[in-house]
């Protein structure tokens, strides 16, 4: 179906983004996306020293938990104003937004250690990022512990997300992902490989939530 | 864990066993804490992936849309650019478009080719040349091949509620961009009233032509 680009598009405000998104509004679930990857894409070069291939894997990942946050209510709009760790948010969407990117970013540093960077504003959002996620509101262990599975699988290996992927959302059956990936030789080693992916998911998403039980 | 206990969970949970298995299977579960365990597990892990790729989903489409729609603004802003000059210095008829609004400004700009249709493009292109008469003509035929879609979609059993809600709201905007550019077109055979029906709707309708529809509502209304 064709798709439209709109000249005079609206302008939506940070509440309107957060409500909307909240809300499923599929279009400002777009025009959030828009208005974080020019942002992203403005400031990108000044602040992040990774390829192009790293950029766009940091935005996409960025971007997904900042959708995350706002869908478990973590950054809220009550009677017009928008809230962020229970306070008042007084700093812009897109700084919050770039606050997870820097996290994200190190991340990869850790990887990485011959990158530097400094950035007063950085620092801050640092900061900022973690004050805004802390765990105001108690989640329920079942609602953590879903919240840990889903950064897992982020960070799991390729080769097990794209199986597990293939399995349970895609719903091939292991003689098809046998046929489309061609680094396995049998069913039974693709059906070993896909158990040891779950056995290994499981595993780190519990010693996660262990880390997580000890710091609260 | 254990990977006898998951051939059984994934047979479960993808709908493959007989009802009588999924009977025993569910008995099992209320003895079996380990295998409750690790069905739980599946199905959380069901759940996360699902969250993740449908979000990925909407964002590789939109990042497909959004390097096309740059080049389609560059491409559009220019033409207009230039229909404008022309039309400043070289065409008297300057005059009849003074009797109506500049339509030129109020065109949308569309992207993206339905399967085996006209263009949306060819529809702008047409207004742009101020072919009205022509660009009605295909716009009541997109109108048409829309509803037929609408009926399609509505129809399928395949897809699941989600997909089904998703695609109505597809068509819902697919649905606008006819209703403003027959508008459009209308204002430029000078059928006020045609018009204005159509952007009375769309000024009273939530959406992205909400305001421009208010605006040029306005704007007609005081010529």
């Amino acid at each position: 179906m064709a798709k439209t680009f709109q000249l005079f598009s609206k302008k939506y405000t940070d509440v309107d983004f957060v409500e909307g998104v909240y809300k499923h509004d599929r279009r400002i679930e777009r025009s959030l996306f828009d208005h974080c990857q020019e942002y992203y894409d403005e400031k990108y070069g000044s602040v992040f020293f990774a390829g192009d291939e790293k950029k766009h894997d940091i935005f996409q990942e960025s971007f997904m938990v900042m959708w995350k946050n706002i869908m478990q209510g973590k950054l809220y709009v009550e009677n017009g104003v928008l809230y962020g760790g229970g306070e008042p948010f007084k700093a812009k969407l897109t700084t919050y937004f770039m606050s997870i990117a820097m996290n994200k970013f190190k991340e990869w540093l850790r990887d990485n250690p011959h990158a530097t960077y400094t950035d007063e504003e950085l620092a801050m959002a640092k900061q900022l990022y973690e004050q805004w996620n802390a765990d105001t509101d108690v989640m329920d262990e079942r609602e953590k512990k879903f919240e840990i599975l889903e950064e897992c699988i982020a960070n799991m290996p390729n080769h097990c997300r794209q199986i597990l992927t293939m399995f349970y959302y895609e719903m091939k059956s292991l003689d098809r992902i046998l046929d489309e990936l061609a680094s396995y030789l049998s069913k039974d080693a693709l059906k070993t490989a896909k158990y040891k992916c779950m056995e290994r998911l499981k595993t780190t998403a519990n010693e996660v939530y262990d880390r997580y039980l000890a710091k609260a | 864990m254990k990977i006898d206990y998951q051939d059984r969970i994934d047979d479960y949970l993808l709908d493959r066993m007989t009802p009588g298995q999924r009977s025993a299977f569910e008995r099992e579960l209320d003895s079996n804490s380990e295998l409750k365990e690790q069905l739980e597990f599946t199905q959380d892990m069901q759940h996360a992936l699902k969250s993740r790729n449908e979000k990925l989903e909407a964002m590789k489409e939109w990042e497909g849309q959004g390097a096309h729609t740059h080049k389609s603004v560059v491409y559009w802003v220019s033409s207009i650019a230039a229909v404008l000059v022309i039309g400043l210095f070289l065409f008297p008829g300057i005059n009849r478009m003074q009797r109506s609004p500049d339509l030129s400004e109020w065109v949308r700009f569309q992207e993206g080719v339905r399967s085996g249709g006209t263009s949306y493009a060819t529809i702008d292109s047409l207004l742009l040349q101020e072919n009205y008469e022509d660009a009605l003509v295909l716009i009541e035929k997109e109108i048409s091949e829309l509803k037929a879609d609408s009926c399609r979609i509505a129809n399928d059993t395949t897809i699941n509620e989600e997909a089904l809600e998703y695609n109505m709201l597809l068509v819902d905007e697919s649905n606008d961009d006819l209703k403003w550019m027959e508008a459009i077109a209308l204002l430029g055979l000078d059928r006020k009233d045609e018009a204005l029906t159509i952007l009375d709707e769309l000024r009273n309708k939530e959406g992205i032509y909400q305001e421009q529809a208010k605006s040029l509502y306005k704007l007609v209304k005081k010529k």
